[in-house]
């Protein structure tokens, strides 16, 4: 871990980004979460809402 | 990393039914596609959250029209459209905003997704979803007491109703559980498991009959709850 010294990990520079910062077996595992995820047992809207999500993160506004 | 993800939900659509994941994956394969073509991305943080419900209406859509659907499956294309535009715009925003309850939103939204995802998955004749949705609410309860944790306890025993037509039995249940758990907190980690235990003896039963006793998602939640570093 990188910072200053006594500085908690979310408040030192990158390593909140850094912890944001999935690995890829992590990430497939969420994804096949949410698109299995399903509401009244017909409706699947968190898949595609991560998938844009992934993206819209890694982004720059 | 966006690839990835999207053969991980592809796989994940498959439900038995062969007509459902083909026009599910497709809806994943036309997001990848465009957001390979797009890499950089738009400037504002609206459009991003528009794309998941356009593919979503394009692809239903184009399956319901050759399938000449009923117009109750519109209606359900157009709900699904709509939740997938306002869970995207949240989980986009929850990263950006410097507000703590609209990163709470984010954060309970997206363990609702998992805690969703997991539903009927069993090991060895363990539910992860309950053993989950115990370990959660046991942490809840220690952070913030009872409140707390009768406020997430009943927030977690709606999501198996949410995700089935199922009474919400289990909201009642885990909302009292959640107090009980809560209100030891003042002995720490051990007081927080026995007012969790105490209340899912009595009322486990009273409440679900035989299935309110689920001595190994107890058991499981208590071992991750104990293993998880937190001061006791």
């Amino acid at each position: 871990m990188s910072g200053k010294l006594g500085a908690l990990p979310w408040e030192t520079k990158g390593a909140f980004k850094t912890s944001l910062r999935l690995t890829v077996p992590a990430t497939m595992l969420v994804a096949f979460l949410f698109s299995r995820a399903a509401l009244m047992q017909e409706l699947h809207p968190f898949g595609p809402s991560l998938v844009v999500f992934l993206w819209g993160s890694s982004t720059p506004p | 990393m966006i690839w990835p993800a999207v053969l991980a939900a592809i796989a994940g659509s498959y439900r038995g039914v062969w007509g459902s994941f083909i026009s599910n994956g497709a809806v994943f394969i036309l997001l990848g596609m465009v957001l390979t073509f797009y890499p950089q991305g738009p400037k504002t943080h609206f459009y991003p959250s528009l794309l998941a419900p356009t593919s979503l209406f394009l692809v239903k859509g184009l399956a319901l029209l050759l399938r000449g659907s009923p117009p109750y499956g519109w209606i359900q294309v157009l709900f699904e459209a709509f939740l997938s535009w306002g869970l995207a715009q949240i989980f986009i925003e929850a990263l950006s905003t410097p507000r703590l309850e609209e990163r709470m939103l984010g954060l309970g939204l997206f363990l609702a997704g998992i805690l969703l995802g997991i539903q009927g998955i069993r090991f060895m004749g363990v539910s992860w979803q309950l053993l989950l949705t115990y370990y959660f609410l046991l942490l809840a309860s220690l952070a913030g007491g009872a409140g707390m944790g009768a406020a997430w306890g009943a927030a977690l025993g709606l999501l198996p109703s949410l995700a089935q037509f199922a009474p919400p039995l289990l909201a009642g249940l885990l909302a009292f559980v959640g107090l009980a758990a809560g209100y030891l907190r003042i002995w720490g980690k051990l007081g927080v498991l026995g007012g969790f235990l105490l209340s899912q003896l009595l009322l486990g039963p009273y409440f679900l009959g035989q299935e309110g006793i689920a001595l190994k998602e107890w058991g499981g939640a208590a071992c991750l709850f104990l293993l998880t570093p937190l001061p006791w």
